[in-house]
């Protein structure tokens, strides 16, 4: 059974890691305890509303559609990341950050389950991510679940729950954005949001001092476990400030972009192969607090394994 | 893919000036270069002297394999073209940076004191997030620098027809990424072990760069290291600088070649890919060296860098 914290909750249950892995029923899908497909929904429509929190939540596996839509399992490991719209929105308070890395991570670097120290963990945001090499790390204990893997501002890298992350997006990273001339006046980039020669709030692909250089990594996923060594990576976002987008896409060496993710134009899944790391360029048109929540699934032997939705906050020009 | 050239010219002359027309009148505004003067004297370039020359560019002319991204520094990536001429020079007008189907600004100029040398920096935009592209053929025309007696640079000394010509090699995304760990971590530092046992210090977590610290042995240093690979990899062993390294096998040392990175950035210079079988834990001997410590950095090869 995965019973899931809300974010922002300040009473809700801890994540237990032991128990984050979805449980895979005799029908193909994601089955699970719990409230199921309305639950969801709830998540969903969840907006994080700083430190007066939103109430604990509980939730399943069953990876979530959409913002008021049903909560789908497939065999084929493919969810249907369609949504009616735009998400719900909502303005967010700016969560303060703690000293970075005030919980000590475990022997392994990553947390044992349950413990107090996830209570409230998103309304204060424990580990500042705010420079350097990080990664939405996917986590294979037998089963799916997802990490911030990131130093914090100390010397090595250390696995986090995403609920206790939050990603500084500063003022830099638009100026950085303006400087390079604001979005283009390329149809290609439309998934970004943002009219052409307008600034955004912009993470480079690659690495730049005083930003943070977020990519994926699968590489603690062994292989010959999942079909075809694929695994998909869905992203959904719970709460965003008015008017505001995210995207994130890859380049190549010609500029060409190719999203990867946008609330734009809801391209809102993007495959990983296993062992993959990469990198990306991400976007945020507008300054506050976005809240994604985010699953990793993957079909072992035709049937979808799905890791408990995490959620995962981007403080932009804080 | 190479790409086809176009030469693009710029300036008052066509594609095989002669020394005269060369010597250009100095455009007033927008010059650079030659600090602390008024400018070319657009009155003495007939009777100005032997033209001036470019001693020598990074690139140099017709040079291939040009690294189309580096990482200088943390400030992202950026080409470099270092000019250095024989006399102060300033630039008037724009430079361009050509290919056949596109073109590069020039985002910035820094001049030496003296005006000799020129710093000419390619940055990344949205359309183009690396500086230069892949086995691409460019070419920088040099027209826009005069001397202080308004001549252009002798087109045939390390120019052809006053153009640089220099073309890209491939970007390696593995690289750029390791070299990204140079400057921004995470940082552990091993001292190396003395014998090829489980003393040896483990440097298997990848995006990660070791600082390792060899122990004295007479004049050099050495030392021993240990890997255990979780799959089989190809792993990557990125190196600050040229190592002696070889594998224990328990009963044999297996000398490793290293191979020179492209020039990317300052902190990796050497590599070397490794083949490990699933689960297998390699002794590694580092050494004899010059001096110590040597950072190193493990990568695992797949991946979208």
């Amino acid at each position: 059974m995965l019973v899931i914290a809300a974010a922002c909750g300040d009473d809700g249950p801890a994540t237990s890691m032991a128990d984050a892995s979805s449980t895979v029923g005799t029908d193909g899908g994601t089955s699970s305890t719990g409230t199921g497909t309305s639950a969801v929904t709830e998540t969903v429509e969840t907006t994080w509303v700083g430190t007066e929190g939103a109430g604990s939540q509980t939730t399943t596996t069953g990876a979530p559609t959409t913002t008021g839509g049903e909560s789908e399992t497939s065999a084929t490991g493919t969810l249907d990341p369609s949504t009616t719209g735009a998400p719900e929105t909502s303005e967010t308070g700016v969560p303060e950050p703690s000293e970075t890395g005030s919980a000590e991570p475990s022997e392994t670097g990553w947390f044992e389950s349950g413990s107090d120290e996830t209570d409230g963990a998103a309304d204060a945001c424990e580990y500042a991510y705010r420079e350097g090499h990080g990664d939405l790390f996917v986590v294979f204990d037998g089963s799916l679940d997802l990490a911030v893997r990131a130093a914090f501002g100390g010397p090595a890298e250390t696995l986090v729950e995403p609920e206790r992350v939050c990603v500084f997006v500063p003022p830099e990273s638009y100026a950085l954005a303006e400087a390079m001339g604001g979005a283009p006046d390329d149809g290609a980039f439309a998934f970004l949001g943002v009219p052409a020669g307008q600034p955004f709030w912009y993470l480079p692909q690659t690495p730049r001092e005083g930003l943070p250089w977020l990519g994926a990594s699968t590489e603690g996923v062994p292989g010959a476990v999942y079909d075809r060594n694929e695994l998909e990576i869905a992203i959904v976002p719970l709460a965003m400030p008015v008017g505001g987008n995210v995207s994130a896409w890859s380049t190549d060496t010609f500029g060409e972009p190719t999203p990867i993710y946008s609330t734009v134009t809801n391209v809102l899944t993007f495959p990983l192969l296993v062992g993959a790391h990469e990198h990306f360029h991400w976007a945020f048109t507008v300054a506050g607090t976005y809240t994604l929540s985010i699953v990793v699934r993957a079909a072992r032997s035709g049937v979808v394994e799905s890791s408990a939705p995490r959620q995962l906050r981007f403080v932009v020009d804080p | 893919m190479r790409r086809a050239l176009t030469l693009l010219v710029v300036g008052s002359w066509s594609c095989a000036p002669s020394p005269d027309d060369a010597r250009v009148p100095a455009e007033g505004s927008g010059s650079e270069g030659l600090q602390g003067t008024e400018g070319p004297d657009a009155d003495s370039s007939e009777s100005a002297g032997p033209l001036p020359t470019l001693l020598s560019s990074t690139p140099a002319l017709d040079e291939d394999a040009v690294y189309p991204s580096p990482l200088w520094s943390g400030d992202g990536e950026e080409v470099v073209i270092e000019l250095a001429f024989s006399e102060p020079m300033v630039l008037t007008g724009e430079l361009r940076l050509t290919a056949a189907e596109h073109e590069r600004p020039i985002a910035e100029v820094v001049w030496s004191q003296d005006s000799r040398n020129a710093s000419l920096f390619v940055r990344p935009d949205f359309s183009n997030p690396r500086p230069l592209r892949d086995e691409t053929e460019y070419a920088l025309d040099t027209s826009g620098f005069i001397s202080a007696a308004g001549l252009h640079l002798d087109p045939e000394i390390g120019l052809r027809d006053g153009i640089l010509v220099f073309t890209t090699g491939r970007f390696d995304g593995l690289l750029n990424h390791s070299c990204g760990h140079t400057f921004f971590g995470p940082f552990a530092d091993l001292v190396a072990g003395p014998q090829p046992d489980d003393s040896a210090p483990d440097i298997t977590t990848t995006h990660t760069q070791y600082t390792v610290a060899l122990l004295p042995e007479e004049s050099a240093f050495s030392g021993w290291l240990r890997a255990t690979f979780p799959s089989v990899g190809p792993y990557r062993l990125y190196f600050d600088t040229e190592v002696t390294l070889a594998r224990f096998d328990g009963g044999t040392m297996q000398p490793m070649t290293l191979s020179p990175t492209a020039r990317v950035c300052p902190g990796i210079t050497h590599e070397v890919t490794l083949h490990p079988a699933a689960g297998e834990a390699w002794l590694l001997f580092v050494g004899p060296q010059p001096s110590s410590p040597v950072h190193v950095i493990v990568e695992l090869t797949t991946g979208d860098y």
